[in-house]
């Protein structure tokens, strides 16, 4: 097993620990982003040179126009998505925000991993719930992140569900991956420090996630077996202190 | 008199449109017709309707990538004479080994110049004519 001697310093606070691990995902995700992204670039370039030839012999060049716009559009889009992972959150007070969008703008990042199928399921009626979005994209990469390692290079898609809990308690946002499962030991141990079952992993991924979690009155629900998949359900609650006993079976 | 020379059919298979457009436009004045198909799946389809001389195939597709559609295409009978190529912005080693497994007889970089592209495509035809 790979180990990162940064991520597993015990001087350094819970707080660097979640950017350093933020960085190792961004890492991750470095070889699917670049190559979408070098693709996009020769195409933009590729269009710039055929305008040119088309220029020269008087031929219309409105269809290239509009792929560069297009191919332009969706690289800025990357970029920014990046960025503003990258960037991290504030100590400011929590934005109120539709989680929905954030599952989007997370899914932008990860649509360059191209052999995954992303399923959305999003429930439109959301309320409005006060979080900070970086931490919350932070999450959700890493959840969906696990769940295209689970697949093991394997056909399979991944299904992101949002929707509101039961006697209107809060909301939830359920991952479920087609991949590899995982057994019921695995499963207690998943959330404690340095467990990991792969082995590029830091075993912090989901610590710091189930962190972030609960700083925003939330937790995280597992449901696994072998061979038939995973759910990871993130559950946020509006209010600390109402009782979540039929909310735990989602 | 010259014989009227044959249209030699090229498959671009990739989710980008803009290698299919480039080789469209370039090569249109070569006596070549591109045919463009955006997966795998299409590209399957269209290369059984179309039988192209020449197949390209990029690597990373989303659904169905470059390595499994060039398995299915080479395992059908009906393309058996279809010479298949992975196309593709960088040529890493395992992905060439890969793909030479799956089926590809050669490889192509996205940043090749046309005429380096037009030379390629013009032996490979040159052969498949010398063997019928």
């Amino acid at each position: 097993m790979d180990e990162n001697p940064l991520v597993k310093n015990e001087s350094i606070s819970p707080d660097r620990k979640a950017v350093i691990q933020k960085f190792i995902t961004l890492g991750e995700l470095t070889a699917s982003i670049s190559h979408e992204l070098k693709n996009l670039l020769i195409s933009i370039n590729g269009y710039c040179e055929l305008i040119d030839q088309k220029l020269k012999n008087k031929d219309s060049v409105e269809e290239e126009i509009v792929e560069i716009k297009k191919a332009a559009s969706l690289a800025q889009k990357i970029f920014m998505e990046i960025l503003s992972f990258s960037r991290g959150g504030t100590d400011k007070e929590l934005p109120s925000v539709n989680i929905n969008e954030l599952i989007e703008d997370t899914l932008m990042i990860l649509q360059t991993i191209k052999k995954t199928t992303f399923i959305k399921n999003l429930d439109k009626t959301l309320n409005l719930i006060p979080l900070d979005p970086q931490k919350i994209k932070q999450v959700l990469i890493n959840m969906i992140m696990n769940g295209v390692d689970a697949l093991n290079n394997k056909k399979g898609s991944i299904t992101i569900t949002s929707g509101k809990l039961p006697s209107a308690f809060g909301i939830f946002v359920k991952i479920h991956d087609t991949g590899c499962g995982m057994s019921e030991e695995t499963t207690k141990k998943l959330f404690q420090p340095f467990f990991t079952t792969k082995g590029k992993g830091t075993g912090l991924g989901l610590s710091v996630c189930w962190d972030i979690m609960s700083l925003h009155n939330g937790y995280i629900h597992v449901e696994s077996a072998p061979e038939k998949g995973s759910t990871f359900s993130l559950v946020f609650l509006y209010n600390r202190f109402k009782p979540h006993k039929d909310i735990v079976d989602l | 008199m010259t014989e009227d020379k044959k249209t030699i059919k090229v498959l671009v298979i990739d989710d980008h449109p803009f290698f299919a457009t480039n080789l469209k436009y370039k090569l249109a004045s070569h006596n070549y017709e591109v045919i463009a198909a955006k997966n795998g799946y299409e590209g399957i389809i269209k290369a059984k309707e179309t039988q192209p001389e020449i197949i390209l195939v990029d690597y990373i597709m989303p659904e169905m990538d470059g390595i499994e559609t060039m398995q299915k295409l080479n395992k059908d009978p009906d393309l058996k004479s279809s010479y298949l190529m992975l196309y593709t912005s960088e040529a890493y080693p395992q992905v060439v080994e890969k793909s030479l497994k799956a089926g590809a007889k050669d490889f192509i970089l996205k940043t090749t110049p046309f005429e380096k592209i037009l030379e390629k495509f013009e032996k490979i035809t040159g052969e498949m004519e010398s063997e019928q």
